[in-house]
């Protein structure tokens, strides 16, 4: 082997420890994140044909759950959102990206934790948002958005960062 | 009492691979003496069989429902049957990270006592297993203790184990996929312990060859048992879905599969050596980086156990030093490998060789796959998702030419550069079948089928005649046939073959039914008959009786959805109706507002196969394994 060859062995592995290393660092950063954000303006159809708007959910406390039918995620993270929804948790649904068709079966499967779902297929509130992917939960209180959660909520984070609201 | 005898002799066993670690690095400098090599071997064994006791322990408290024990407390209940109360254990990261360490501890047991003391390499193998063996204990001990206890006020019943793991495959797919897994640590240890004596003596793959099978073997099981779970019993309606922790799983696979082919050259003919090491520690290096990817919680996935970036950053650093460590020994000492041979273009090594370079290559696509999403989240702020169409579209090509390959390579010989026209005489009877029967699927005007169908559906059929043709023609002129080779590809072509066929045959329809109501379409009937309430010890049961009539044969399904008490949770029971050639795959949804219920219905093809294709690679490992007594 030549002998500069080998220093990709070398290279490969550090460069990806490297990265994995930072990757860790960052998801300790965004842990809990507290918010103090205008709920954006929208007006879109619900999974069930209505129309809502900002200004419908503009008082009282609710969950946003971002989630869609292509994403895994969404149905380990699912239990315990049908859990919250039992305590009386209001949660809103918002269908991301997401065939019409395909969300409505998902929701019969598996039982809908949502008060309503929004059916956001070209993903302009989420945009407004700012949602990186599906699952992410945001908390809204008197229209202002005061958390917000990357990856699926569970007993932890709901107990460290969203229960003291309900 | 008990969980801290079962404590105490975890921090015995580390504290003994410590110590025989520590005895072989102080004898390099004294130079080692047989009774210190003696001594280390001792305490290495004395600390497994401490490690064996401890985990027979730890199983006694979850059998006894010792829920002071916080790890059993969460993860156990007392209304379970008792194999689901052992199989608790590895429900999540604690007890499962101590089944996989207990797994390593005895394959490398196993293995240091069968090997010559008075081998060279003796000595490394013992260090490189006992230090292997300490980080891993430590990140137990230190950041995921099982032995937490719950005091002063232990509670009565217990958590419960997640409904979705209260499955017989439960208690058998983990630790199936760990013996694989962990079973790599052998060639590891070995080709680590090679690297470092530096002497390179001929004749070493033989020691590790047959280890490396079984685990194979194993993780090729442990895989294919998670396929046949998510499909049969968690209802997810489907075989294999490209979700990171498969991935993970995937890649110590492919580099394993290159690893026992490219070892099979370096033993028949003295080549490819350099390959052979780097894949030896790749298959290993690759399974911790899958433990690290799923115990660090990094990327969301079915599989993931809680988010802890702390214990990540811990599995991290163990799985940076021993991968530098033995990729270092590698690139520092491998220039000294001399291969005995050269390999001859065109003769069966050097399509081994290609099949070494189409392996890393797919290694590399799934690995960009895993990463992708992070390196888009991390660096752009935006997160993707990376799915089937990525995943399908690196593989259909890759499989392609590894198919050609294989049928290049099957006619080819060790040693001896090819014949152009004798081997493309052999190959032109397969090649026809494969053209003829592709094209009439592909004529079939109700499917339409996609270019990357097409290519798997051909490779598939492609390898499948090469082999069939080659065991007729072998015994027929009654020549030498290799069983375990044809065997395995048999299974392999078959596999590709039921993969692409399941995916251009199968279809599904959505359905709402009151009671007693029927569904009508031309080809079946569908009728809702009876639905019942029944109470198990610990979950409700809802059961739909469905009729279906399809041609002209009634078969009765009974679909079920069940309720757990202690969780809350709802989970879904298919029914299945499984034939030769396809499964009818019933799941109940949702009861609707109209009082009307949810039926989803799946018609699989080839999904038997798919199994059948996966025990036939494994059959065709073991016979090899058996030809090496």
């Amino acid at each position: 082997m030549k002998s500069k060859i080998r220093y990709i062995f070398l290279l490969v592995p550090i460069s990806i420890i490297v990265f994995f290393a930072y990757v860790i660092s960052q998801s300790q950063n965004e842990a809990s994140q507290p918010l103090n954000l205008q709920l954006p303006e929208f007006q879109l159809q619900t999974l069930d044909d209505k129309t809502l708007s900002e200004k419908d959910i503009s008082s009282g406390t609710y969950l946003i759950n971002v989630w869609a039918s292509w994403c895994i995620t969404c149905r380990v993270e699912h239990p315990f959102l049908i859990d919250l929804k039992d305590k009386g948790v209001p949660i809103i649904g918002l269908n991301y990206k997401d065939n019409k068709d395909d969300a409505i079966n998902w929701l019969k499967n598996f039982k809908s934790p949502y008060e309503i779902s929004i059916h956001d297929f070209y993903g302009t509130l989420a945009l407004d948002l700012g949602v990186t992917g599906a699952p992410e939960t945001y908390l809204l209180k008197d229209g202002i958005i005061v958390r917000r959660h990357i990856g699926e909520l569970n007993i932890e984070k709901w107990r460290q960062d969203f229960e003291e609201f309900f | 009492m008990i969980p801290e005898i079962s404590h105490l002799l975890t921090i015995l066993a580390a504290g003994l691979f410590l110590f025989s670690f520590l005895v072989i690095l102080s004898s390099n400098a004294l130079s080692s003496t047989d009774s210190i090599i003696r001594l280390s071997l001792n305490c290495f064994n004395a600390a497994t069989i401490f490690l064996i006791f401890a985990f027979i322990l730890y199983v006694y408290l979850a059998v006894m429902d010792d829920f002071s024990v916080k790890y059993i407390a969460m993860h156990s209940n007392s209304d379970l049957p008792i194999f689901y109360k052992i199989s608790s254990i590895w429900s999540s990261h604690e007890g499962s990270m101590f089944l996989w360490i207990l797994f390593l501890s005895m394959w490398l047991w196993l293995f240091v006592n069968r090997l010559d003391t008075q081998s060279n390499l003796f000595r490394y193998v013992i260090f490189f297993s006992a230090m292997v063996l300490l980080f891993f204990l430590l990140f137990l001990l230190v950041t995921s203790s099982p032995f937490e206890r719950i005091l002063p006020l232990a509670p009565i019943n217990g958590g419960d184990i997640n409904p979705v793991l209260q499955d017989p495959a439960l208690v058998i797919h983990p630790p199936m996929l760990y013996l694989g897994y962990v079973g790599f640590a052998v060639p590891f240890v070995y080709i680590c312990a090679y690297l470092a004596d530096g002497e390179f003596r001929q004749g070493w793959e033989t020691i590790i060859q047959k280890w490396s099978l079984y685990a194979w073997a194993f993780l090729t099981l442990g895989i294919g048992l998670g396929s046949w779970w998510a499909y049969y019993e968690l209802g997810w309606g489907g075989y294999w879905f490209w979700d990171p922790v498969e991935n993970v799983a995937l890649m110590p696979w492919l580099a394993a599969t290159a690893f026992t082919h490219s070892i099979h050259a370096s033993t028949k003919s003295g080549v490819l050596k350099s390959w052979t090491l780097f894949l030896g520690l790749s298959v290993f290096i690759l399974s911790l980086f899958g433990a690290f990817i799923v115990r660090s919680g990094i990327i969301d996935s079915v599989h993931s156990f809680a988010n802890d970036p702390q214990r990540g950053l811990t599995l991290l650093l163990i799985t940076g030093v021993i991968a530098l460590i033995s990729f270092g020994l590698f690139s520092f000492r491998s220039t000294k490998i001399v291969n005995s041979r050269l390999v001859v273009s065109g003769s069966k090594e050097s399509f081994l060789s290609m099949n070494n370079i189409l392996m890393i290559t797919s290694i590399f696509s799934v690995f960009l796959g895993v990463i992708y999403p992070l390196i888009t989240q991390y660096f752009y702020s935006t997160k993707v998702s990376i799915g089937p169409p990525y995943y399908n579209t690196i593989f259909a090509p890759l499989i392609f030419i590894a198919a050609c390959f294989i049928a290049l390579s099957v006619e080819s010989k060790w040693q001896r550069k090819w014949k152009l026209t004798e081997t493309l005489s052999k190959l032109g009877i397969p090649i026809l079948i494969s053209c003829f029967l592709t094209f009439i699927v592909q004529s079939l005007h109700q499917y339409s089928v996609s270019l990357i169908q097409m290519i798997g559906l051909f490779s598939g059929i492609f390898i499948i005649s090469i082999y069939a043709f080659k065991l007729l023609m072998n015994s027929v002129n009654r020549e030498f046939i290799n069983w375990s080779s044809a065997v395995s590809h048999l299974g392999f072509g078959l596999l590709l073959f039921s993969i692409a066929g399941n995916s251009i045959f199968s279809y599904e329809k959505n359905l709402k039914l009151n009671l007693n109501e029927e569904y009508i379409s031309e080809e079946l009937e569908i009728s809702f008959d009876d639905l019942s309430l029944q109470d198990e010890s610990n979950h409700q049961r809802i059961i739909a009786q469905i009729n279906m009539k399809i041609h002209d044969k009634i078969i009765s399904f009974s679909p079920e959805k069940r309720k757990y008490f202690t969780r809350g949770q709802v989970t879904s029971e298919t029914d299945i109706e499984a034939t030769f050639l396809r499964d009818i795959y019933i799941n109940i949804g949702e009861q609707l507002d109209d009082g009307s219920w949810t039926f989803r219905v799946q018609f699989n093809y080839l999904i038997k196969w798919i199994w059948f294709s996966v025990l036939l690679m494994i059959l065709g490992i073991l016979i090899r394994s058996r030809v090496m007594v």
